[in-house]
């Protein structure tokens, strides 16, 4: 079943679409991460599924519903983020409790332990904690109220490395005894790459890929050689990015499908190809340039 | 226990090449029950449906087979099995490095054949 | 897992629930504002003294009218911060859709009115006291003994009043809402409308008056003022409720 279904989903701030036709579908129970540069679109496209926002065109289905406005859409959803407020004079533990008022699957163990794992204080107030202890205690609400769908969007922000990794494998080891569908925005992917199952990649507006995480990580594969020679081969190749390396050098990522006879030729080119990460090829599909920042110094 | 997560394999193959030396160096016997995936997941701090590919990996190659609702076990042959693929795998890839090296220094078949035997050789020798 | 279908009363119940805790603040503005009221009350809204034959006799009229002005304020001010984007963004951290958080918030808002106006009535009595302790010689003369039910009318009047007040600021802030320029826009109309009503003899202001507060007949008041608080709320519905939460 598809806990979220978007076709030809856009959403526009008068010319300027800030989400461009996306069309992709997240299976129930699945860890996906929403992964893009700053300003691709990732927030915009979350804050559409939770319903905050409202799209401009296409078809958003979230549990079957349009989420815009839909209280059981909201009843069965959290979103965190970093922006998350409360009311000023309500403690934190006031927060839990209310929280747990609101959240029919609310774990209030998993909360007060997380709680004081990570050493905050009840009568503290939300607004005065530091941002990475903010983002801290959101998580918490985020993994106890269990929700058939959880978003987390950049999550992480301020978190120092120690926490982050904790989340992580809070996030995982919650998941494992109680399955749900988590979307994680990050730009970070490396960080959280073997939490996923799949990976949603927007670019611009758009979804560039939709695959899970192993299909990912045989994707592309990186080929380092001679200029001529390489482009040469790689002529009927799909190219996925290229960057000059300096002296008659080129570095080509393409599509890990080369034909057998191809790759003999390449080897036999004493070109060894050398396997892209996930993370690695998020970063080269997403280059505003095909050279990269070196294109803005390169003489015309 | 730590998966390089660097590592050019892909993680679910690197969950199969852990339960494979499990097997080999006796941890998991035959007929006996693996890890779950959650149990994999949790130990290796991986999502369970990538420990889960893991797992189907090692049955579609004999290795493992599923007890409805037991969960997977190892089978007979997984010891066998598995040399025979490490065997095949890494030995015929290095037999290809050498191949086209070779070309690309324009040696001939019969020149690498003869130190192919040589190196034979030198090494029985040492043995010896 | 299962995917809860909500119940509206429920979640608005919740909301409310949440409001109640999350806001304590504006009581204590509430009893600082009525503090203060009480105070430039003390001197009494008027007063006139005569002597005669070496007895001098002052009268000074005391009344809680200053509690129950800078009371509907309160909620006026309230209302307003009700609509603004931190507390929307705050009912939506939790379950709610668009319509349950502005039903919680009526409800909040009428609870307010009624804890704004009992203690502005109960001020008065407090006045009373004041002024019995601070001053010797002092009698009273109370306005005339008033019958019960004129009591609970004049009880639920002034909650209506109260709730009337934050209805406009409700409606006043939504407007805002929709688009920030309002917030400059709307008070300089408002002191346009006072002076140009200044020169034309206040007709509307008058018209106001006889309207709402001249109305002898109880029930066609509280119709009257009802409907109006009523149609101000359902106003500010129509407004947020196309309002997308802007984080």
């Amino acid at each position: 079943m598809n806990i979220v279904q978007c076709n030809a989903v856009s959403k526009s701030y008068g010319n300027v679409a800030a989400l461009d036709e996306v069309t992709f579908s997240i299976k129930q129970d699945t860890i996906t991460g929403i992964i893009g540069r700053n300003g691709a679109g990732k927030t915009t496209l979350l804050k559409l599924i939770a319903g905050y926002w409202k799209h401009s065109k296409g078809d958003i289905h979230v549990f079957s519903e349009n989420p815009f406005n839909s209280l059981t859409v909201s009843a069965n959803m959290i979103y965190i983020d970093d922006q998350m407020t409360f009311p000023d004079a309500m403690p934190l533990h006031s927060i839990l409790t209310e929280a747990a008022r609101f959240y029919p699957n609310w774990d209030a163990k998993l909360a007060k332990r997380l709680f004081d794992y990570f050493s905050f204080h009840p009568n503290q107030f939300h607004d005065h904690l530091s941002k990475g202890k903010k983002s801290t205690f959101n998580t918490i609400i985020g993994l106890a109220s269990r929700c058939a769908l959880t978003i987390f969007d950049e999550p992480t922000t301020g978190m120092d490395e120690a926490v982050r990794n904790d989340f992580y494998r809070a996030l995982l080891r919650d998941y494992i005894v109680a399955p749900r569908t988590i979307l994680i925005s990050s730009h970070h992917l490396n960080e959280i790459e073997h939490l996923l199952e799949d990976v949603l990649l927007i670019d611009r507006g758009r979804v560039k890929l939709h695959l899970s995480i192993d299909a990912l990580q045989q994707y592309a594969i990186g080929v380092t050689g001679n200029q001529a020679v390489l482009s040469q081969w790689a002529n009927d190749q799909e190219i996925l990015f290229s960057k000059d390396d300096g002296e008659n050098s080129l570095f080509l990522v393409v599509r890990n499908n080369v034909s057998k006879e191809k790759m003999d030729q390449l080897l036999g080119l004493g070109i060894k190809p050398t396997s892209i990460s996930p993370a690695e090829l998020c970063l080269y599909m997403t280059q505003l340039k095909k050279g990269g920042i070196d294109d803005v110094f390169r003489d015309a | 226990m730590n998966l390089d997560i660097n590592s050019t394999k892909p993680i679910y193959i690197q969950i199969a090449e852990w339960i494979e030396n499990e097997i080999l160096v006796g941890h998991f016997k035959t007929e006996e029950k693996v890890f779950s995936q959650y149990k994999l997941a949790e130990v290796f701090n991986i999502n369970p449906a990538t420990a889960a590919k893991g797992l189907n990996l090692l049955s579609d190659e004999g290795i493992l087979y599923t007890k409805r609702g037991l969960g997977k076990f190892v089978t007979a042959d997984a010891k066998h099995i598995i040399q025979q693929k490490r065997k095949n795998g890494t030995l015929k890839g290095l037999i290809l490095d050498s191949v086209r090296e070779a070309k690309r220094l324009k040696v001939s078949e019969q020149e690498l054949m003869e130190m192919i035997t040589k190196a034979h050789k030198e090494i029985e020798g040492d043995e010896a | 897992m299962s995917f809860a279908t909500p119940k509206l009363i429920d979640i608005v119940k919740k909301q409310f629930l949440f409001k109640w805790k999350g806001y304590r603040p504006f009581f204590t503005n509430l009893v600082i504002l009525q503090a203060i009221a009480i105070i430039f009350s003390l001197g009494g809204i008027g007063s006139s003294s005569h002597g005669r034959e070496g007895v001098n006799v002052s009268e000074s009229i005391y009344s809680a009218d200053f509690v129950l002005a800078f009371t509907m304020l309160w909620a006026f001010i309230v209302a307003i911060l009700l609509t603004s984007k931190a507390y929307r963004e705050a009912d939506f951290v939790f379950i709610t859709n668009r319509f349950t958080a502005q039903l919680a918030n009526v409800a909040f808002l009428f609870t307010i009115s009624v804890i704004g106006a009992i203690t502005a009535i109960l001020s008065r009595n407090l006045l009373w006291m004041i002024t019995y302790f601070s001053s010797d010689n002092i009698t009273f003369v109370k306005e005339a003994a008033l019958h019960p039910s004129e009591y609970v009318m004049g009880g639920i009047a002034t909650i209506l009043y109260v709730f009337l007040f934050s209805a406009v600021g409700y409606l006043l802030g939504s407007i805002v809402q929709m688009n920030k320029m309002f917030a400059f826009i709307l008070p300089v109309v408002f002191i346009a409308l006072l002076i140009l009503f200044g020169m034309q003899e206040q007709y509307l202001l008058l018209w106001l008056h006889e309207f709402y507060y001249q109305e002898d007949s109880f029930i066609w008041w509280f119709v009257k003022t009802g409907f109006t608080a009523t149609a101000f709320f359902i106003a500010s519905f129509y407004l947020l409720n196309r309002q997308e939460v802007s984080k």
